[in-house]
């Protein structure tokens, strides 16, 4: 051995974990969201001038506010820390709903099937996965749109929004499903 | 840490963030004017903007409320209530500078 010392470095990220999180607010009025919209700008501009007066893990120049209709959006990479966001979200204007996703996702999936299955026979001709997953859209997300092609199917489509729950080619929905083996199955972000 | 003392300490850490709720309400109260001007720029009445925003300090200082009555206690309640009446007023002017009440 000689006396050589070795100097390991290592880097660890911050210990508690973060997500993407957006915050969607729906007001009564088109009027009131962007009132709330403003009230947000100047929230983020506040806390470039006063960066010692907010305890966050996020920049103001992370984060992305817009408005669409009566309805808010406030997206940022955080573990959290949006008190600041939601206390402004709330009393600017008072919302109808106030929303918070982690990795927000919007998707369409769709399912092509015999010509005639109805969700619920549907279930019963299917394997157990599809049947499952079939299951689980309706469920979450209601009955789905159908539409009929002229080669003897018809698709079920359902739009999803909310939480992250696809990637991979993988749908998690109480299990796993691996959608991008099915032929007949399809997920578009 | 035996179950009994750990419930003590819980209570005490209630009791403290009633205090500080208290606190909080009376502080506002001093600052009367200030509160006024925000209200009359919100959506909300203004016992509903006392109670959301003892709400955020209380939220702010819950973690160090619990821990200020636990053995070996990193703090205490004193410097609970320091820092609750920081956080108040760090909240108290966020809420002055954006709803343009300076």
């Amino acid at each position: 051995m000689t006396d050589d010392k070795i100097v390991v470095m290592f880097k660890f990220r911050p210990s508690s974990h973060s997500d993407d999180f957006t915050l969607i607010a729906t007001y009564q009025t088109v009027e009131d969201a962007g009132k709330a919209q403003a009230a947000l700008d100047k929230l983020l501009k506040d806390m470039e001038e006063h960066p010692e007066s907010y305890d966050t893990d996020w920049s103001p120049e992370e984060a992305q506010v817009s408005a669409a209709g009566n309805q808010v959006t406030f997206a940022v990479y955080s573990a959290g820390f949006l008190d600041d966001v939601e206390s402004v979200v709330e009393k600017t204007a008072k919302p109808e709903t106030v929303n918070c996703y982690t990795n927000y996702q919007e998707l369409t999936i769709t399912v092509k099937l015999p010509k005639g299955l109805t969700p619920q026979t549907a279930m019963l001709v299917l394997d157990k996965e599809e049947a499952e997953a079939i299951k689980w859209l309706t469920e979450t997300i209601g009955t789905p749109k159908i539409a009929e092609g002229a080669d003897g199917e018809q698709t079920y489509e359902w739009f999803y929004s909310g939480d992250e729950i696809y990637w991979d080619g993988c749908l998690n929905i109480g299990f796993e499903f691996q959608v991008d083996e099915k032929e007949n199955w399809a997920v578009e972000g | 840490m035996s179950s009994l003392t750990e419930k003590a300490a819980q209570n005490n850490a209630e009791a403290l963030l009633i205090e500080v709720a208290r606190m909080i309400l009376e502080e506002l109260q001093k600052r009367e004017e200030a509160v006024q001007r925000i209200v009359s720029q919100l959506a909300i009445s203004e016992v509903e903007y006392k109670r959301a925003i003892t709400a955020e300090v209380v939220k702010g200082i819950a973690i160090e409320a619990h821990y200020a009555f636990l053995p070996n206690a990193p703090c205490t309640p004193s410097i609970v209530k320091d820092k609750a009446l920081r956080v108040l007023l760090k909240k108290l002017g966020r809420d002055q500078r954006i709803y343009g009440a300076t």
